[in-house]
């Protein structure tokens, strides 16, 4: 039994081991309660209960067996966030599947390459990327694919809405005979890796179910919760979607970042997941709105008044603070943020304003999370405390983890499996320590991975590649130069050191110009987080090991 | 319509003196969060959809314009 020791609900989460048992279970116990909802482009709301949604789940998993789906079989989902997502994800599990959680972000190519590296056998996608995926038909690399949403115009491609449709009508004879397993692969996210190449992690559905469950043992969330985070990352997929439904609460979903704080006002929400990003535009929307109304000084005033009255331990009543939290949040009161850093005086002024900011921190090769505050157990600054069935250790200072909801491994890569799992143990990468309480503090990364504010991370060595390719660069390092005052508030910058015989003669501006050009050709295939935003040029070779690799570091 | 654009831009995220070649994250530093909330008033105020994929292809405030052009959307 899961008991509360540090949100004091009096609240136990219910065990499942793996995804059959998970779907069957919440469609039993929360029946009629709203479990999804979203609003459309006319800000009409939709919503689907948990009974819907398992009888949808149910009537797809049916559908696809009878269309062969075997157990084992990889199926890939591509799409925007949506309630079909969700649907195809819970029926391919439930059937002993892997789903593979393709990053819609990524470039044409890129999106291809995770498919087929993959070995995906059936593709669920949304419009937008069927024309990406027919070369893929068409050279018989992929059977078939099943469209959300819209109507299907090609004979080796199905809509959602008829094989829910066909399964509905279908029994219980119709269901797979194989049940999953808690060791068989329930997820295969695709992670930024310090190679070239996306890393494939491969997630059992034992670790998922141990981790949104833990989840619960920390954060006690409310009746209604929004999330715009992406489905096709562990933390949006694990900690918002999964842990939701586990726990029968009413999830918002939003599918694009274009209307992420319109729907939040609209769903009148009391608990949010997210990463800094939107929490610090939330933040600059209420400075922004108190200077165009001439109450910034006041607004400041009020802020430093409260705090003062918060140190004395009194009650601090401010009518403006109300108002201000009103107008820029509505009734949320919680908000849990992970993916990066989160700037302590953000924090702070959230926290005055009657919303409990809880920061934590994962990584999707633990399925993803490793520690979080909890309601009643909250260290500003920290990372909160690790998930109980975890075993952490500091190894010169980085957070190595061990436990059941750490990856199975990379798919199909042993090498890079047996270098980050030793005797069990994963190393993060990040560097931190643990207080006397045991809260985990982070203070930088071992590995070269750069962090935006969004939670996105981006491998220098991928953008090198790039850039490599262009005749001019003789040598290349991208980095994050400081943008501001975080670690993780950062520019993409490419320094260069151009090839000597192919700048000759030409002046310092017609080099850099040159460079700009071809650096903006391949910005224009890659997604906005992605692009090099700077570019450095050098007069001198890089320092180098004596291997010859580039001293990141040291130039 | 680079007036149009201006009054968007400063709406959404306070910044002003843009000009038509103002990149939004090499000169306003604007993140991908300001970018989306600005292409999102765009639309609003178009009553029309831009795709995500194609904000990529949006740098500066003439990407903008030429793509909203090219829409058929034009402002006096």
């Amino acid at each position: 039994m899961n008991t509360l020791p540090y949100n004091k609900a009096d609240y136990t989460a219910p065990v499942y081991n793996t995804f059959r048992e998970f779907t069957d279970g919440i469609g039993r116990e929360y029946g009629d309660r709203p479990a999804l909802s979203w609003f459309t482009r006319r800000q009409e709301e939709k919503t689907l209960t948990y009974l819907e949604l398992i009888q949808q789940v149910t009537a797809l998993r049916r559908s696809l067996y009878r269309r062969g789906l075997n157990q084992g079989a990889h199926v890939a989902i591509l799409s925007e966030n949506n309630a079909g997502w969700i649907i195809a994800f819970l029926a391919v599990t439930s059937c002993g599947c892997p789903a593979v959680c393709v990053d819609t972000e990524q470039s044409d190519e890129s999106i291809r390459d995770m498919i087929l590296r993959s070995d995906s056998q059936l593709l669920f996608l949304t419009p937008t990327y069927l024309s990406i995926c027919m070369p893929l038909l068409d050279a018989g690399q992929l059977s078939r694919v099943v469209l959300i949403g819209g109507l299907a115009s090609d004979e080796r491609v199905e809509s959602l809405d008829s094989l829910y449709e066909q399964g509905m009508v279908l029994n219980e004879q119709d269901e797979p005979p194989f049940q999953p397993t808690g060791d068989q692969t329930a997820e295969i996210v695709f992670t930024s890796g310090t190679t070239s190449q996306s890393k494939m992690v491969m997630l059992s559905q034992q670790a998922v179910m141990q981790n949104i469950r833990e989840e619960c043992q920390h954060i006690y969330f409310h009746r209604r919760m929004f999330s715009s985070l992406p489905f096709y990352h562990a933390y949006g997929l694990n900690c918002a979607v999964l842990n939701a439904l586990l726990r029968g609460i009413h999830l918002y979903i939003n599918g694009n970042l274009k209307t992420a704080m319109r729907d939040l006002h609209l769903a009148k929400v009391d608990s949010m997941l997210t990463v800094p990003l939107m929490i610090e535009a939330l933040h600059n929307q209420m400075w922004l709105s108190a200077e165009k109304a001439g109450k910034a000084d006041a607004l400041r005033h009020a802020f430093k008044t409260a705090s003062l009255y918060r140190k004395l331990h009194l009650p601090a009543k401010s009518k403006l603070l109300d108002q201000v939290r009103e107008e820029i949040v509505g009734s949320l009161h919680l908000v849990a943020s992970g993916g990066a850093h989160l700037s302590r005086e953000i924090a702070q002024e959230f926290e005055l304003l009657g919303i409990q900011v809880l920061q934590g921190y994962g990584i999707t090769e633990c399925a993803p999370l490793i520690s979080v505050n909890c309601n009643y157990a909250n260290k500003m600054g920290s990372v909160g405390l690790p998930m109980p069935s975890l075993e952490l250790r500091l190894v010169d200072g980085e957070v190595c983890v061990r436990g059941p909801s750490v990856m199975q491994g990379y798919y199909k890569d042993p090498e890079q499996t047996a270098e980050a799992l030793k005797d069990g143990w994963f190393s993060t990468g990040d560097l931190g320590y643990q207080d006397k309480d045991g809260f985990l503090y982070l203070t930088g990364r071992k590995k070269n991975l750069i962090v935006f504010k969004n939670g996105k991370k981006v491998s220098p060595e991928r953008l090198e590649e790039l850039i490599s390719a262009i005749p001019m660069v003789k040598e290349v390092v991208v980095s994050g130069t400081a943008n501001g005052a975080f670690a993780d508030d950062v520019k993409l910058t490419a320094s260069i050191y151009p090839d000597p015989q192919r700048i000759e003669g030409l002046s310092s501006y017609e080099i850099l110009e040159h460079l700009q050009q071809e650096i903006d050709k391949i910005n224009q295939s890659l997604p906005t987080y992605q692009q090099i935003q700077l570019v450095n040029i050098r007069e001198k070779e890089f320092n180098k090991t004596a291997t010859k690799k580039i001293k990141r570091y040291a130039n | 319509m680079l007036q149009l654009i201006q009054d968007i831009i400063y709406n959404v995220t306070g910044k002003r003196n843009i000009t038509y070649e103002t990149d939004f994250v090499q000169d306003l530093a604007l993140n991908s969060f300001d970018v989306m909330n600005i292409i999102s008033a765009f639309e609003d105020h178009f009553d029309t959809t831009i795709p995500t994929r194609e904000v990529w292809h949006l740098h500066q405030v003439k990407d903008v314009i030429d793509y909203l052009a090219q829409k058929g959307f034009t402002h006096p």
